[in-house]
């Protein structure tokens, strides 16, 4: 199998399989429990949780474990807004955000919000002056993502930081494709709100993870126990947060050597799906390498894709996260701003396991398969 | 030191039947479930096998299985899908006084944000008046009311419950984290619309819950974003958990009949050998039905924190309140509702047994926990004329 899928969800890090199970042998007790197994489990869980901003490279943080980024960014988005209610309503966030933060801001608009979309440019980010000319005096929250789960189009983090250092609104950063894969620390780019999920890098699925500033006030979402410092209740599954450490912890070791070898592969791929007639790349040149977008006229994404289950590659169409709903990608559209191209893009999406044997191979087949579709 | 663990209402193992299930979709079958491809359509199948074995469970209908975070997820999304579907402003929320958090602090959450709500007591015995519980509902009413209490483990009449609020036109959930698994469920014969539960009570692992929604009940989504759960519930299905769930439930219909009557049997005897050796000895919610895996008892004049810490060092496990109340040293708003006095509801311990559980554990909590308070009614300044 040649799995090129990496950006819809990864498969579990063995060592990371083997914090998880060791940890769920010995420390499955209620941390919140009194006695001494309860505390052992509390421990651990604190251990991770501030290995996950140490290797994040943040001092004033905190992190808070979550069921996935969708719950992170319900959590920030919604959690900002209810708490800032009364001295604002307005929201900034780009027209290619992942349906996690657009249908949360969706839903808040339908709640008397107020929602700036900034449009992307030609390669598919927004820049700070951007940002800027839209913030108001009511904005209480930007939210944009790091790095584009279709494109790779990379947003431009640590300049928007800056920009809002000296602005009352708060900076949400839906980090989902960037953590783990490109360098990051808090500490150059430091934003108010961080989401992270775990299943993208090789951790665990229904594993997030949403890092805030020490002492910043949100207003809970799920309500109960008061866990996580009275922001998200519910047991806190501690095996699943030491893996979630873990998994950060190997990501993001190495990382510029595995993001050179990624960018490698991504060369090998642009230069070769070039010379194929018929097929544009959608992916701006300077994106994440891990995320290749193109466009193949003429023929439907699905019976591309399905060619290529034939000889056991899987690739995708549009995001996983709403590959049932739509036959066009607003995201693709929004950076060609072409609609046959938008209805026709697949997304190749690699890891730092991918081979080149593989991507040479993935390219002899998808050359094949498109000439025979033709 | 191997722990003897008699706290199985705070959380439980994660039977090795259902980590070996949950195994190959670590690191072989990890495809996304909403991907279009085969790779993730295989997964997709594996997740569907899993929900029908939940719905097996509560014998209700696949598609009316929701896979959420957590327990406290499935609460929260039940009351406030609800209240937003309805308007917070008309919803009117009944509940009682010795519901989990996750209900509890929800609906004081709603109430300040709009919502009526009523809080209903309940006696001595922990049970309440059904009557009264149900006398104000209106089609504009959710009435939320456990299946069975987490530190009594006192069993409510949900049927009755369930069948006088349809009559009136409202809405019927109930959380069953303590019961799923626990006792029978069958939602054929109990008309509630919604169902909360929580894996890792019932041997899968935590972080994966589930609510059941009735067909045709409208909820307001809870958790905005791609379209998993049928537009119910966004995020990528943590489909390990769930296989794990579906086979912690397959386990829970086959042991189900055997485990209760082994876990009465345990508690049961628990139960008399403290009573008969221990001075001061109170079962809390005795004289109701109650899952037959809980004992919750109170020992006179003495602080259950002291015993706890005492049972810790003899490698006992148990609790006092829940765990759920973080760290609070507060007697517990269960024990409080009862009506017992601060004194009694401070000095309240439960032991809760799994199908982990064994004969020589109780033998174990009976020949150290006597000594244990005898020993601390000697320290207690409250005790007079003790001997």
């Amino acid at each position: 199998m040649i799995y090129l899928d990496n950006a819809a969800t990864t498969p579990l890090e063995p060592a990371v399989l083997e914090t998880f199970t060791k940890v769920y042998e010995s420390f499955w007790a209620n941390p919140h429990s009194l006695h001494k197994i309860g505390e052992k489990a509390e421990q651990l869980l604190e251990q991770a949780r501030s290995q996950v901003t140490d290797l994040l490279g943040g001092s004033g943080y905190q992190a808070i474990f979550t069921s996935g980024a969708t719950e992170s960014n319900n959590l920030a988005i919604k959690g900002i807004a209810e708490i800032h209610k009364a001295r604002g309503n307005h929201f900034i966030t780009t027209n290619s955000e992942h349906p996690s933060v657009d249908q949360v801001l969706t839903y808040l608009e339908s709640q008397g919000a107020t929602v700036t979309r900034l449009p992307v440019g030609t390669d598919g980010t927004v820049t700070e002056e951007q940002v800027e000319r839209a913030l108001t005096e009511k904005t209480v929250l930007v939210s944009i993502m790091m790095v584009n789960n279709e494109s790779g189009a990379i947003n431009p983090i640590k300049e928007i930081a800056a920009m809002m250092k000296n602005h009352r609104a708060l900076f949400h950063v839906d980090a989902v494709q960037g953590v783990g894969k490109i360098p990051f620390s808090l500490k150059e780019s430091p934003v108010d709100l961080l989401s992270l999920s775990a299943h993208k890098f090789f951790g665990l699925k229904g594993s997030g993870v949403l890092i805030l500033r020490e002492r910043q006030r949100l207003a809970p979402q799920m309500i109960g126990g008061g866990q996580e410092f009275d922001l998200r209740s519910g047991t806190a599954d501690v095996p699943r947060a030491a893996s979630f450490a873990k998994a950060l912890r190997l990501a993001t070791e190495n990382l510029p050597a595995k993001l050179a070898e990624v960018t490698r592969l991504n060369a090998i791929l642009r230069e070769s799906i070039t010379t194929i007639d018929g097929v544009q790349i959608n992916s701006p040149e300077r994106g994440s390498p891990y995320i290749l977008n193109c466009s193949v006229n003429g023929i439907r994404p699905e019976t591309v894709l399905h060619g290529l289950v034939n000889e056991d590659i899987y690739i995708s169409t549009v995001s996983a996260c709403s590959s049932k709903k739509s036959e066009l990608s607003p995201i693709i559209l929004a950076l060609t701003g072409n609609e046959e191209r938008a209805k026709h893009s697949i997304r190749i999406s690699l890891s730092h396991k991918t081979t080149e044997l593989e991507i040479r191979r993935f390219l002899e087949i998808f050359r094949s398969t498109i000439l025979t579709l033709r | 030191m191997s722990v003897i663990y008699l706290d199985n209402n705070a959380t439980t193992k994660v039977d090795p039947a259902v980590v070996e299930v949950m195994m190959p979709f670590f690191t072989e079958q990890y495809g996304n479930p909403s991907s279009i491809h085969r790779f993730g359509g295989m997964v997709s199948r594996d997740v569907e096998k899993a929900r029908a074995s939940v719905a097996k469970l509560l014998n209700c209908k696949s598609s009316e299985i929701y896979f959420t975070g957590c327990g406290t997820e499935s609460n929260n999304m039940a009351l406030i899908g609800f209240a937003d579907m309805r308007g917070r402003n008309v919803t009117k929320i009944v509940t009682t006084a010795v519901e989990h958090p996750a209900i509890l602090e929800t609906v004081a959450y709603l109430d300040k944000k709009g919502a009526h709500s009523t809080v209903i007591g309940v006696d001595g015995d922990g049970s309440i008046d059904v009557d009264k519980l149900v006398e104000n509902v209106d089609a504009n009413t959710i009435v939320s009311v456990m299946w069975a209490n987490n530190e009594t483990g006192v069993i409510f009449p949900i049927e009755e419950i369930a069948k006088k609020v349809k009559a009136k036109g409202g809405v019927m959930h109930t959380d069953a984290v303590q019961a799923a698994g626990k006792v029978v469920i069958d939602l054929q014969q109990v008309p509630v619309d919604m169902l909360s539960i929580s894996g890792h009570k019932l041997h899968a692992p935590k972080g994966i819950g589930v609510l059941f929604v009735r067909e045709g009940v409208k909820l307001e989504q809870f958790m905005h974003g791609g379209h998993q759960e049928r537009n119910r519930r966004a995020g990528t299905e943590n489909v390990p958990y769930i296989i794990g769930l579906g086979k912690a439930c397959e386990l829970a219909i086959d042991n189900l009949e055997h485990e209760n009557k082994v876990l009465r049997a345990m508690r049961d005897r628990l139960q008399a050998g403290l009573l008969a050796t221990c001075k001061g000895a109170v079962v809390n919610g005795g004289n109701e039905l109650r899952l037959p895996n809980t004992l919750n008892i109170s020992f006179e004049y003495i602080e259950g924190e002291a015993i706890l810490l005492f049972l810790d060092e003899s490698g006992i496990a148990a609790s006092s309140g829940s765990a759920c109340t973080t760290g609070s040293l507060e007697p517990s708003h269960v024990m409080r509702a009862m009506g017992l006095s601060y004194v009694l509801a401070h000095s309240s311990i439960r032991f809760s047994f799994s199908r982990f559980s064994s004969e020589s554990e109780v033998d174990k909590v009976l020949e150290v926990l006597p000594a244990i308070i005898a020993r601390l009614r000697k320290i207690s300044p409250f005790v007079e004329g003790d001997d």
